[in-house]
């Protein structure tokens, strides 16, 4: 399906761009090229249909060629951010039943001893620049490919409240719903120029930058990655802020998917600064709550306002704010994307009246049909077609959507979303912590800080750096906490539930980081 | 002291502060900072901490990858602004 919409852009605007990337412009025809080029060399290592492939890519041209070819293969693509540590590749690769690992030179040596430790047969394919085919695209492969596959295509990892992450998945025929739901929606169309600034390995990226883009024909202009010594570093948006601004004037980007921290970023950039961004038509913000103060703060500086957009794992977005008057509802995330239901229900499953808060549930075709391997779970989550999303909210006599909490807690750090019990099962596994409690403490930059408070089998000889020390072993550096407290005993309540919330007042006012 | 020297050691003492589990062996003028732990939570720290001790503001095209990847980096954009 993905396939064939391509092919059906490509017919109608082979020259166009689809990828710009630094000084890098792919037509959509090279793109193509590149795409077959790709997948034929899969298919040469044995990949066939429902073969899960590993993509551990930055965001770069590669990626979106590599997410193609996988889906021309009707193989299975499992994105994984690039950051994670040894073990955590490892989870997601034997989980999944990777096949192979598609990587850049950067990282293959440590994938090498990853797979070594892996009993089963991965391969590694190593591409680190696209090869830049120019090969026209006759008619004939545009006839060969039309049969629709419409089976699975992507795994993503939606992390609970208990164990481990769980995988989703998801087919063409859902993502191919889902975009069109929100270009419909949206009316995003091949004129537009979406810069994408969020990861490609999280459906916010892959789903509302490259396939929307793709999907329409669009281009979609990758913010390029920064290298140290010939490996691609993570760098603080700050630092990244000035290319920002400079390509949405150059590239005259009309929609910009973003994540509250990022906006407020970029709005905080000096009056002084002159910024061109009279082409954005579309900013919008996912993954987490937008605050009053960020909306205003955007809408002071650049004169556009945030949208909310509601989305999930398991059923990509689902719903975004696109009023006129935004002034008033800006906390909300709007009606419904086109196609797609939403009812707020209480715990009896009966459908709740407007203005009360109860479990948001969702039905339309985007929504995965389950998580792999959770009979269980799934019988509690997909019921009659409708997704149970676990978030709580309530619904206006318009019908605008608000969220009023959300199933999972998690820790919102400079646009991370970062389980707190990931970090706790880490951190409970050193010999010297006896108790550990991960929370988020309101920053003044970037979101919320990482804190552990541990209660030490011996004060003496617990010590801060050898934690910290061995956490960096397990987990992403963004998942470290910035703050260790040790503490006699965990707050809790007598019920022995802990108290979180005691957690995160006691040190808030001291933080200036 | 030449200005250039008062320069770097008020530069290491500003990034040991917003990255306190390097210890300041470890630091060299040109070890890379995003590798070192200077990430999004600190970084907005570090560019105000230079800024107030010395007394400059960085233009928006200067807060960028290539002038914070290190030390050395951070010193000679301060020298040029200083000049």
């Amino acid at each position: 399906m993905l396939e064939k919409k391509l092919l059906e852009i490509i017919k109608e605007h082979p020259d166009k761009t689809a990828i710009a990337y630094d000084n890098l412009r792919i037509s959509y025809q090279e793109f193509y090229a590149n795409i077959t080029h790709l997948s034929n060399h899969l298919s040469t290592i044995g990949i066939v249909q429902g073969d899960c492939i590993a993509l551990i890519l930055p965001n770069s041209p590669e990626f979106a060629i590599a997410f193609y070819a996988t889906a021309k293969l009707n193989a299975i693509v499992l994105p994984i951010n690039p950051l994670l540590k040894e073990e955590e590749v490892s989870y997601y690769i034997i989980d999944s039943n990777t096949k192979a690992i598609i990587t850049n030179s950067h990282e293959s040596e440590n994938l090498r001893k990853i797979i070594s430790k892996i009993d089963k047969k991965i391969e590694l394919i190593v591409i680190n620049h696209i090869y830049l085919l120019t090969k026209e695209v006759d008619n004939s492969i545009i006839t060969e490919s039309t049969s629709i596959f419409k089976g699975d295509v992507l795994y993503l990892y939606s992390s609970g409240s208990t164990g481990k992450p769980k995988r989703v998945c998801r087919s063409q025929d859902n993502l191919s719903h889902e975009i069109k739901n929100l270009s419909e929606t949206a009316n995003i169309s091949a004129t537009d120029n979406i810069l994408c600034i969020v990861p490609l390995y999280h459906a916010h990226g892959l789903e509302n930058c490259l396939l929307a883009a793709i999907y329409n024909g669009a281009t979609l202009v990758i913010l390029e990655q920064v290298s140290h010594e010939a490996k691609t570093i993570e760098v603080p948006f700050v630092f990244r802020r000035s290319r920002v601004l400079e390509l949405i004037e150059k590239e005259k980007i009309t929609i910009l998917p973003a994540v509250p921290y990022i906006l407020n970023t970029l709005a905080e950039t000096p009056d002084d600064t002159q910024v061109d961004v009279s082409m954005l038509k579309l900013c919008f913000s996912a993954g987490n709550f937008l605050s009053k103060e960020i909306f205003d703060k955007f809408l002071q500086r650049f004169g556009i306002p945030v949208r909310q957009l509601y989305g999930s794992t398991e059923a990509g977005s689902i719903a975004i704010n696109l009023d006129r008057d935004i002034n008033n509802t800006y906390d909300s995330v709007g009606l419904p994307l086109k196609n797609i239901e939403i009812k707020i229900i209480d715990d009896a499953e009966k459908e709740l009246p407007t203005g009360s808060i109860g479990e948001i549930v969702v039905k339309s075709k985007a929504v995965t049909k389950g998580y792999c391997n959770k009979p269980e779970i799934n019988q509690q989550t997909f019921k009659d077609g409708w997704f149970f999303t676990g978030d709580l909210g309530k619904k206006d006599e318009v019908g605008h959507v608000y969220i009023t909490g959300r199933k999972q807690i998690f820790i919102d750090t400079a646009g991370y979303k970062v389980d707190p019990l990931e970090i706790e099962n880490i951190l409970i596994t050193h010999s010297q912590v006896k108790e550990a409690v991960v929370v988020g403490i309101k920053g003044l930059y970037a979101g919320e800080i990482i804190k552990a408070v541990i209660v030490p089998q011996n004060r003496e000889i617990c010590d801060e750096k050898d934690i910290l020390s061995y956490c960096k072993g397990k987990l992403a550096d963004f998942k470290i906490p910035k703050i260790i407290e040790f503490r006699d005993a965990i707050p809790k309540s007598p019920l022995g539930k802990v108290l979180r919330k005691n957690l995160i007042d006691n040190l808030s006012e001291s933080i200036k980081l | 002291m030449k200005n250039i020297d008062l320069i770097k050691q008020e530069t290491r003492n500003v990034v040991l502060t917003v990255l306190p589990n390097i210890n300041s062996e470890d630091l060299s003028e040109f070890s890379n900072l995003f590798s070192m732990g200077l990430d999004s939570v600190n970084a907005m720290s570090l560019i105000l901490k230079l800024q107030n001790s010395f007394t400059i503001k960085f233009a928006v095209n200067e807060i960028n990858a290539e002038n914070f990847q290190s030390v050395a980096t951070i010193v000679k954009l301060i020298d040029k602004k200083q000049a």
